[in-house]
This record gives C-alpha cells, sequence and structure tokens, in this order.
C-alpha cells in the first residue's frame, strides 16, 4: 500500500502556504514524512524559525532548506495539487482517493479499511487477517 | 236524567256520537298535524344532509389537493452535489507526490491535505 501527500493549502489558512514550502523544501533532500509529522506533531507552532529547527533536527542541508524556502521552490508543485484538488471538486481537509474512490474528511480507521479491503476485494487480492479484523471495527492493525 | 229499562231513573247519559266525536276528530287532526310536520322535519333534515355531505366531501377534495400542492411546493430541491463523487472512480496523479510505501502498490491513498 501506498500513501502519497498531495498539497492543499486551504485560502483562508495564513500559514499554510509556509508551511507547504517547507515541507516540500525538506521532500526536497527526502526527508518529507518525518517533516511533516513534526509539523502536525506541534501545528500551534508555523513559522519559519520552527522550519528551519526541524530541518536541523532532520539533519537536513540547512543552506539548502532555507533557499528552498526562500525562492519558494516548491511553489509549482503545490500550485499544481491544488489545481488538481479543484478540478476534481475537493472542498476541505483531508480529502482521501483510495485508488481514485473518494473519501472525505477525517475518517474513522474502520472506513479505511472497509474502503482498502474492498478495492483488495476488487482486485482479487487476499485481505490480512488483521485488516478483516480492523474493517470490523477492532484495533487498528500496525503497518499494512 | 236517563231513564233505565225497568222505569227507574239513573244518572244522565251523555248522548252518544256528537261530543267524543269531536274530540275524537280534534285529536286525529292534531296527530296528524304533528305527523305531517314531524315529515316534512325529516324530508327538509334529510336534504339538508345531503346538501351538506355534498359540499363536505367538495371541501374535503379540495383541501387534500391543496394539501398536495404544498407538500410538492416545500419538498427541499436536491441539495447541490459537494465535494467529489463517492461513486467514481477518478484519477488523481501521485507518481511525484510524497510517497510512503512501495511506488507500486495495488492500494494507493491520495492524501489532500493542509498542514494548518
Amino acid at each position: 500500500m501506498r500513501v502519497a501527500w498531495k498539497h492543499f493549502p486551504l485560502d483562508f489558512h495564513a500559514k499554510a502556504p509556509l508551511a507547504h514550502l517547507a515541507s516540500a523544501a525538506a521532500n526536497e533532500q527526502g526527508k518529507f514524512w518525518p517533516f511533516h509529522d513534526k509539523i502536525f506533531g506541534n501545528q500551534a507552532k508555523l513559522d519559519k524559525d520552527t522550519y528551519l529547527q526541524y530541518a536541523k533536527d532532520l539533519g537536513l542541508d540547512v543552506k539548502r532548506f532555507e533557499d528552498a524556502l526562500n525562492t519558494a521552490r516548491g511553489k509549482a508543485a503545490i500550485d499544481a495539487d491544488v489545481a488538481e484538488a479543484k478540478s476534481l471538486g475537493v472542498t476541505g481537509t483531508p480529502a482521501f482517493f483510495v485508488n481514485g474512490k473518494f473519501l472525505s474528511g477525517a475518517k474513522p480507521f474502520a472506513e479505511f479499511a472497509t474502503a482498502i479491503n474492498a478495492e483488495l476485494t476488487r482486485l482479487k487480492l487476499p485481505i490480512p487477517a488483521a485488516a478483516q479484523q480492523t474493517a470490523a471495527g477492532g484495533a487498528p492493525a500496525a503497518g499494512g | 236524567m236517563a231513564r233505565r229499562r225497568d222505569g227507574t231513573e239513573g244518572p244522565a247519559m251523555r248522548p252518544s256520537g256528537t261530543g267524543a266525536g269531536w274530540q275524537q276528530f280534534l285529536t286525529l287532526v292534531g296527530l296528524a298535524a304533528v305527523l305531517f310536520v314531524g315529515i316534512q322535519n325529516w324530508y327538509e333534515t334529510r336534504k339538508l344532509q345531503t346538501a351538506f355531505g355534498e359540499r363536505f366531501g367538495a371541501v374535503d377534495n379540495r383541501l387534500t389537493q391543496l394539501a398536495t400542492k404544498v407538500d410538492q411546493a416545500a419538498r427541499p430541491a436536491a441539495p447541490a452535489q459537494r465535494g467529489p463523487d463517492p461513486n467514481k472512480v477518478y484519477q488523481v496523479r501521485t507518481d511525484n507526490a510524497p510517497s510512503e510505501g512501495p511506488k507500486i502498490a495495488p492500494i494507493v491513498i491520495a492524501e489532500f491535505s493542509d498542514f494548518q
């Protein structure tokens, strides 16, 4: 299973654009997800200095990172994601597409498991036993 | 005073015929009048009942028609579609999206998200 991140900063979130640029800068150096986790770990702190600190913590080339931020290197990719979201009719976040099928909002894990299992069934792939239990509402399974 | 057959005198008897006859006649007339009025009443009431019945029926129908119309007007328009169609399969570009997991995988979840 692969989870792909698509940028969707909302218009009225003033601090969003910089956060997305920072994440793109981290992605440039192959550390998108750790950087993403740092941001979500403390969503109250959304400012340049914090991002620079994260870059440092993650062992990134801070100079390159900062340069990417200052020149907004990730802007094109972010804008493309936003345009795609709008063309798909996405209006709010988070919005998920499981093999192209839309799942809105922050859903309980069981709903994801159901959607994933449905896809596995459609693709005639076996559903892991743990995932079957999850879809039925059990505790989320690790990995997958 | 009336004279009995044996010659003795008895109480005066009223002559049969005229007096009682008048009373009977009047009673009969009275009864007939009452009967007549009663029948007429009954007849008129029946007419009224039929008339009212028809009117009520007509009003009832009209009310039902109006109620249906109001219901139809009050029915909210189908809500505008908000967000992507959950029954559709969309193509989401994920080739260059930051990803966790193998590039080729049977399940690909694309997440549109903000940080703030």
